[in-house]
């Protein structure tokens, strides 16, 4: 009876030593997949952070005046297509440039109601998206917006739009999409 | 009474190596390419958010010019009370616009080697914490220099 | 007197302790293989995100290196190295080596349109120069080359079996101090990660060193590369940068250099065109007489309206835009250079003008 527990406990013992290594392959390689996966996420970020500067510093849209970049060219951004921005930054990302009126402009308008309909115009103009038939008069341009996805890693930074035709550099913000996210 | 020593001494080892297992696993949970990415995408955000501000303009001329006539005079307007009214708003409109409410932020122009206040917009809070990250520029004019920067961080 | 059961324990013991050992073996292999080629993967990540920053910010930067690789091959813009292949993401000219690279970005500007690369060269490189023809142009050509590759190489003359180098600056003072001078065809034992430059040689140059040695030739504006079997192959160069290009990785850069400037130009030229136009027509709409919104500070030149509402055009975007026009057909030939540099003349011609900042 006693060498048969002792048998017993050995075997036992045996069949622990095979479950710990087993779960310790299990730990490893479900580390491993957890890595890859974050690798994967880390690729995503790099991605956005990348078209961030590059969008700011491209010639192809910004002012060439501003040596540091981020000053948007308005005649630019309203000509160029969805399949130029493709060949310039590759094939997945969405953009958005939207320029933030100023409401100081009609803080020396008279009388009131004037003033509130100075404002009034400036929230219509806000949000009118840019094409040749209405450019200067417009504040929003979007690229590629067939590659917006449900799950995207946006990212946004302010920048400067210089407007063209009447010479003023307003505050906007740029706006990039890529596909990934959780 | 031996056998069941054993166990529990088998027992307890497993446990450990468990959780010495769980330890290291989640030690290393955020990668830290993941942090630099983020620490890069916030010090972009900070140099673009104080350069485009320097640089828009409003009915009193540029932000950068509006600042040097609150120093040297001969603005398009009253600087102070422009700046005051308007600066706050402009830079909460971009936190707004990008979706980063959870910052707060503040903006200082010291005068470098000439005599001046220092101005300051937004929380002084933000200044003195560990978290904070910032960006800073020089607006010169003839002979002066105005040292401005931004210090930015989440609530 | 060891019973049969201490006998039973020992062997089992010792099965089970060599089958746990062999497993964990194993298991360590495949994970260090695993971690080795991740570690791999994340290197050559690295490079192409360090060449990423620098196209984008315009800052020299250094790379530690491919270390434990066995090989790293570039075929632009494809880097291959045991990690498999990988297609940088922006244009980088890379002088392949494991150990620690420096990065510059290098761009031709002309005005409307800007063309930006990356060069990569190890930290040790050098390009030494054999001047056969010493001419005024030879000397300025060498300058614009040497101040637009990384200033972490090392530069000189070969003249014979004497090669000797120095940093940038120095050489920059003893090429302006070279006037008159002539070298012989080298003949001196070359160092790793070295590059000879033979420029101007009259015929009878010794062509015994056939690695790592190319050739120009200013009057024909052909450059030469020996290929494996040793054979030269030959290109025409168009500016500075296609020989710093060649330089870098000769033939195969070249042409991907070509490849990648013309469809990045032809993109921009098309862009440029339509920008062009629409602001054309919208200066005239907004610069009227009298000034009715008085918002514009573009001068009549650019165009503008009269009081009787005939739009006058502006002659400098006109001839621009042509001059556009025709870059756009001559991208088609191939044969563009002429008529890229006509549209930055014309593009200089509207910033002169006040129409362009």
């Amino acid at each position: 009876m006693k060498s048969q527990a002792d048998v017993m406990e050995y075997l036992v013992l045996v069949i622990m030593i095979m479950l710990i290594a087993f779960f310790v392959l299990l730990l490893v390689f479900g580390f491993q997949l957890f890595t890859a996966g974050s690798e994967q996420a880390v690729a995503k970020e790099r991605r956005s952070l990348f078209l961030l500067q590059s969008i700011i510093s491209s010639n192809m849209l910004n002012n060439p005046q501003y040596q540091t970049g981020s000053v948007f060219d308005d005649s630019k951004l309203t000509v160029i297509r969805c399949e130029d921005i493709e060949k310039l930054f590759g094939e997945d990302a969405w953009i958005n440039i939207t320029v933030l009126k100023d409401e100081s402009v009609c803080d020396n308008v008279a009388p009131e109601w004037r003033k509130r309909n100075c404002i009034k115009a400036l929230k219509e103009e806000a949000n009118t998206l840019c094409t040749t038939n209405n450019y200067p008069k417009c504040n929003v341009w979007t690229f590629c917006g067939e590659n917006k996805k449900e799950r995207m890693i946006y990212r946004s930074i302010p920048v400067n739009i210089h407007r063209k035709i009447n010479g003023t550099i307003e505050l906007g913000v740029l706006t990039v999409g890529v596909p990934g996210g959780a | 009474m031996r056998g069941q020593t054993s166990m529990i001494t088998i027992a307890i080892a497993i446990v450990m190596i468990v959780f010495i297992m769980i330890f290291l696993l989640t030690s290393s949970l955020v990668p830290q390419q993941s942090q630099t990415l983020k620490s890069e995408y916030r010090n972009l955000y900070a140099h673009n958010m104080l350069l485009s501000m320097l640089r828009m303009e409003t009915r009193c001329g540029s932000i950068s010019d509006v600042l040097k006539g609150a120093y040297f005079g001969g603005g398009k307007c009253d600087s102070m009370p422009f700046l005051e009214a308007r600066l706050p708003g402009y830079i909460n409109s971009v936190l707004y616009a990008t979706g980063n409410t959870e910052y707060e932020w503040f903006f200082e122009a010291t005068p470098k080697d000439f005599q001046g206040s220092v101005l300051g917009f937004g929380n002084p809070a933000v200044k003195d914490s560990m978290e904070k990250w910032d960006a800073r520029t020089m607006i010169t004019w003839e002979d002066y220099q105005l040292d401005v920067k931004i210090y930015i961080r989440t609530k | 007197m060891i019973s049969v059961f201490q006998i039973f324990r020992v062997l089992i013991g010792l099965i089970v302790f060599m089958f746990v050992i062999s497993f964990f073996l194993r298991i360590a292999d495949m994970y260090s293989y695993t971690q080795t080629m991740g570690n791999k993967i994340d290197a050559v990540n690295n490079f192409d995100y360090t060449a990423m920053q620098t196209y984008t910010s315009g800052n020299p930067s250094e790379f530690p290196g491919f270390k434990d690789f066995e090989t790293v091959v570039y075929e632009p813009p494809k880097i291959k190295s045991d990690a498999g292949q990988k297609t940088l993401t922006v244009p980088v000219f890379f002088m392949p080596t494991k150990g620690e690279v420096s990065l510059e970005r290098s761009c031709l500007d002309f005005g409307w349109f800007r063309w930006c690369c990356v060069f990569a060269f190890p930290k040790s490189a050098k390009v030494l120069f054999t001047i056969g023809e010493n001419t005024p142009e030879t000397r300025a050509l060498i300058r614009k080359v040497v101040e637009n590759l990384p200033g972490s190489l090392e530069f000189g003359f070969c003249d014979g079996t004497d090669a000797r180098s120095s940093d940038r600056t120095q050489f920059l003072l003893y090429l302006d101090g070279s006037a008159g001078t002539t070298h012989r065809p080298c003949e001196a034992i070359l160092p790793d990660y070295c590059k000879l430059v033979t420029i101007n040689a009259s015929a009878g140059f010794s062509s015994r060193i056939k690695e790592n040695h190319i050739k120009i030739n200013p009057s024909s504006r052909d450059v030469y590369e020996f290929n494996q079997s040793g054979f030269p192959e030959s290109r025409r160069y168009r500016d500075w940068m296609d020989i710093a290009v060649f330089i870098t990785g000769g033939v195969k850069a070249l042409d991907y250099r070509n490849s990648d400037f013309s469809q990045e130009l032809a993109a921009s030229a098309g862009i440029m065109h339509e920008r062009s136009l629409l602001v054309q027509q919208r200066i005239k709409d907004y610069n009227r007489q009298p000034c009715l919104e008085c918002s514009t500070p573009l001068p009549q030149a650019c165009g503008w309206t009269d009081q009787g509402g005939a739009a006058h055009e502006s002659t400098a975007y006109r001839d621009f835009i042509s001059s556009l026009q025709r870059l756009k057909s001559a991208l088609t030939s191939g044969e563009y250079q002429s008529q890229l540099d006509d549209t930055a003349l014309k593009y200089d011609e509207l910033k002169n003008q006040g129409c362009e900042s």
